[in-house]
C-alpha cells in the first residue's frame, strides 16, 4: 500500500500535468490563429489604403503613428460641381437624388481613375481629385485635362441614361490648376485622409467657381495650359480678378482633344 | 488562409496555353521541371525563355537570400503566380510558415540580419520606383558589406522580379503548379528530406542556367539597347542572361522594331531614368523620328509621327510602372484583345523588360561613381 500512494501521485501528477500541457497548447493555437487573423485583416486594410496613399506613408503611419509632416510635391488638382444642384434636389425625392448622384460619382470617378487621377473627396455633390499624388507622374496636367475629356463624354452618357428615365440631365463644371502643394495624411486618430494643402488647392476651387460666371463645363489656367500641346483644342477668356487673387487670373477653356488619348 | 489567396486576380488568362511546344520540351530539360507558365509564354521563345531565369542564375549573393527578394517583390507587386510561387519554393527548401509569415507582416521585424533587411529594403525600393531609389540607397548596402558585384545582383533580380510579375500579371498567368506540390501529403509529411532534395535540385537547376547563358553566342554588335547595363553587370552571370533576353527582344518578328524602342522611350522617362531615356531617344533616332519628335513625344505623350497603334501603346506603357492589379488587368484586356497571340505576348514581355531596365539602371550609379 505504502508504495503504490507515491506511484499513484506520481501518475495523478504526470496527468495533471499533461492535460494543462495540452490546455495551454489548445489556449496558444487559439491565440495564435487569433492573431494570424488579425494580421491578416491588418494586411489587407494595409493593401487596400495603399489604393489612396503612397506606401511609404502607409508603413510609416504603422510604424509611428500618423505621420505629421508632409512632401512638397507639383501636383494637378481638379475641383468638380453639379451646376444647379439646389433646384435639382428641390425637385427630387431624397431617394432619387441620391441614386442619381451615386450614378454621377461613379461615371466621374471612373473617367478619373482611367487617367491616373485620385479623388481625394467627395464635397457634398462636388469632389476633388489630385494628379501626381500619390504616385509621382510627370504628365499629371495633361492627364488632369484628359480626365476632363473623358468626364465630359462619359456625362453625356449618363445623360442620355437620366433622360430615358424622364428625369433632368446633370451639368458641371470643372476647374483645373497645377503648383506645388504639402501632401500627406492630415487628421486625428478618429478620421484622417491623404490630402493635400496650399494655395493652388484653393486657386483650382476658385477656377471651377468661374465655369457658372463664363457658363462653361471646363475651365483651366494659364499653368496647365503651358503644359498642354496644340492638339487640345483651347478659348482664352477674359482675364477676371478672384477672391483671394491679387493680380486677374487668365483662364481657358478646354473644347477638344485631336488623338484619343 | 495566406495574404496571397486575398490577392484579385483575372481568373481567365490574357492567351490560351500553347502546349506540347519545342520550347516548353527544352526549357523543361534545361530546369528538370515544367513550370504552369511556360505555356503561355511559349509561342514567343525569348519570353518564355526569360521566364524561365525565375530561377536566378547568381554567384554572388546566396540563393536563399535570392528567393526572399524574389518573395518580397513579388509580394509588394500583388503578382498572385509569382508571388504563390516563390512562397512554395520557400517551404519546398524548408522555411517555415511562421518564417514566410514573419517576412510578410513586416521583415524589419522578422528574424534577420541587418544585411538581410537592407537587401529587402532596396529590393522593394526597386519595385516601387516612386521614386526611383538612388545613389544613397546603394552606398546603404556597400554599407552592410556587400561588394559592388553583390549590389548588382540585388538590384538585378529585385528587379528581374518585377519583370516577371508583370508578365503574369499582364498576362494573368493562373498560379503554379508548384503550390499543389506544397501542398501534397508526401511532402507535408517528409518536409525535412524534400526540403533537402529541393535545394540540391534548385542548385543544379541554376547551375545549368549559368552555363547555357555563359556559353551562348553574343551578338558582335552587341545589344541595341541596354548595352551599359550589361557591362555594369560584368563579373556576375547575371550579364550574359540580360545580354541574350535583350537581344532575343530585339530581334524577334512579331513586334515592330519602332515600337520596341517607344516601349522603352516611354517607360524610361516615367521611371525619371536619364540614362535609358538618352539611349531610347538614339534607338527612335535611329527609326526614322526627328529629334523634335522625340521631344515632343516626351513633353506631350503625343507626336505626329506616331501611328494610331504607337498612340495608345504608349500609353498602355506607362500604365505598367505603377499598377493595381485588377485595373492593369483590364487595361490589358482593353488594349491587347484582338491581337495575335504572338503579338499579345511579346508586347506584354516588352513592356515587362522596358520596366526591368529602366528599374535596373540605377547600378549605373554605382558603377559610374566607382
Amino acid at each position: 500500500m505504502n508504495a503504490v500512494l507515491p506511484i499513484l501521485l506520481a501518475v495523478a501528477l504526470v496527468l495533471l500535468l499533461a492535460f494543462l500541457l495540452v490546455r495551454a497548447r489548445r489556449r496558444i493555437g487559439r491565440l495564435r490563429a487569433a492573431l494570424n487573423s488579425a494580421s491578416l485583416e491588418l494586411q489587407q486594410v494595409q493593401m487596400a489604403f495603399h489604393r489612396f496613399a503612397p506606401r511609404r506613408v502607409v508603413e510609416e503611419i504603422i510604424r509611428q503613428g500618423i505621420s505629421i509632416h508632409g512632401e512638397r510635391q507639383e501636383v494637378s488638382i481638379m475641383f468638380v460641381d453639379i451646376v444647379g444642384f439646389t433646384k435639382l434636389a428641390e425637385r427630387m425625392e431624397a431617394e432619387q437624388l441620391v441614386e442619381v448622384l451615386n450614378g454621377y460619382f461613379e461615371c466621374m470617378s471612373l473617367a478619373i481613375s482611367q487617367h491616373r487621377g485620385y479623388v481625394s473627396k467627395f464635397i457634398g455633390d462636388g469632389l476633388m481629385a489630385l494628379f501626381g499624388t500619390p504616385h509621382s507622374n510627370r504628365w499629371h496636367a495633361l492627364d488632369a485635362v484628359w480626365a476632363a475629356l473623358a468626364m465630359r463624354a462619359a456625362l453625356k452618357d449618363y445623360n442620355a441614361s437620366l433622360e430615358s428615365r424622364n428625369l433632368d440631365p446633370l451639368e458641371i463644371g470643372i476647374g483645373i490648376h497645377c503648383g506645388p502643394v504639402v501632401a500627406g495624411v492630415i487628421g486625428n486618430q478618429q478620421l484622417m485622409e491623404f490630402t493635400v494643402i496650399g494655395d493652388a488647392v484653393n486657386t483650382a476651387a476658385r477656377i471651377e467657381a468661374q465655369t457658372r460666371f463664363h457658363q462653361v463645363d471646363i475651365l483651366i489656367s494659364q499653368a496647365i495650359r503651358q503644359q498642354l500641346d496644340e492638339k487640345f483644342r483651347v478659348r482664352e477668356l477674359p482675364p477676371i480678378t478672384v477672391k483671394g487673387k491679387r493680380e486677374a487670373l487668365t483662364l481657358f477653356t478646354v473644347e477638344s482633344y485631336a488623338d484619343r488619348p | 488562409m495566406a495574404i496571397v489567396d486575398q490577392i484579385e486576380w483575372c481568373e481567365t488568362p490574357l492567351v490560351a496555353p500553347t502546349r506540347g511546344t519545342l520550347v516548353e520540351q527544352e526549357i523543361r530539360r534545361q530546369l528538370g521541371l515544367s513550370l504552369t507558365s511556360i505555356p503561355y509564354l511559349a509561342p514567343v521563345p525569348w519570353v518564355a525563355w526569360s521566364f524561365a531565369t525565375k530561377i536566378q542564375p547568381v554567384a554572388h549573393i546566396p540563393s536563399r537570400l535570392a528567393d526572399l527578394i524574389t518573395l518580397v517583390v513579388s509580394m509588394e507587386n500583388s503578382c498572385r503566380h509569382c508571388y504563390g510561387a516563390t512562397r512554395s519554393i520557400l517551404r519546398l527548401t524548408g522555411y517555415s510558415q511562421n518564417r514566410i509569415s514573419e517576412l510578410e507582416e513586416d521583415f524589419f521585424h522578422a528574424k534577420l540580419d541587418e544585411r538581410s533587411k537592407a537587401v529587402l529594403d532596396f529590393s522593394r525600393k526597386c519595385a516601387r520606383a516612386d521614386p526611383r531609389p538612388d545613389a544613397r540607397d546603394l552606398e546603404v548596402l556597400e554599407r552592410v558589406g556587400l561588394s559592388r558585384v553583390a549590389v548588382a545582383e540585388v538590384a538585378y533580380v529585385a528587379t528581374n522580379t518585377c519583370y516577371s510579375n508583370r508578365l503574369a500579371t499582364l498576362l494573368a498567368i493562373p498560379p503554379d503548379g508548384i503550390e499543389d506540390q506544397d501542398n501534397s501529403l508526401l511532402t507535408r509529411l517528409f518536409r525535412p528530406l524534400v526540403a533537402i532534395g529541393f535545394r540540391k535540385f534548385l542548385n543544379r537547376a541554376r547551375k545549368r542556367n549559368i552555363r547555357k547563358y555563359a556559353s551562348a553566342p553574343g551578338n558582335p554588335q552587341g545589344v541595341p539597347f541596354g548595352g551599359r547595363l550589361v557591362n555594369a553587370l560584368q563579373g556576375s552571370p547575371t550579364a550574359d542572361v540580360l545580354q541574350s533576353i535583350l537581344n532575343g527582344c530585339w530581334h524577334s518578328p512579331h513586334t515592330a522594331t519602332r515600337t520596341k524602342a517607344l516601349a522603352f522611350a516611354i517607360i524610361a522617362r516615367t521611371l525619371n531614368c536619364p540614362v535609358c531615356t538618352a539611349e531610347a531617344s538614339q534607338l527612335l533616332k535611329s527609326e526614322g523620328l526627328l529629334q523634335e519628335d522625340i521631344d515632343h513625344l516626351q513633353t506631350y505623350l503625343s507626336s505626329d509621327a506616331l501611328n494610331g497603334f504607337e498612340s495608345s501603346f504608349i500609353h498602355f506603357a506607362r500604365d505598367t510602372v505603377n499598377y493595381q492589379v485588377p485595373d492593369i488587368q483590364f487595361v490589358a484586356r482593353r488594349f491587347l484583345t484582338g491581337m495575335g497571340k504572338e503579338e499579345i505576348i511579346e508586347l506584354c514581355g516588352l513592356v515587362a523588360l522596358a520596366n526591368w531596365v529602366a528599374r535596373l539602371s540605377i547600378i549605373l550609379e554605382q558603377s559610374e561613381t566607382a
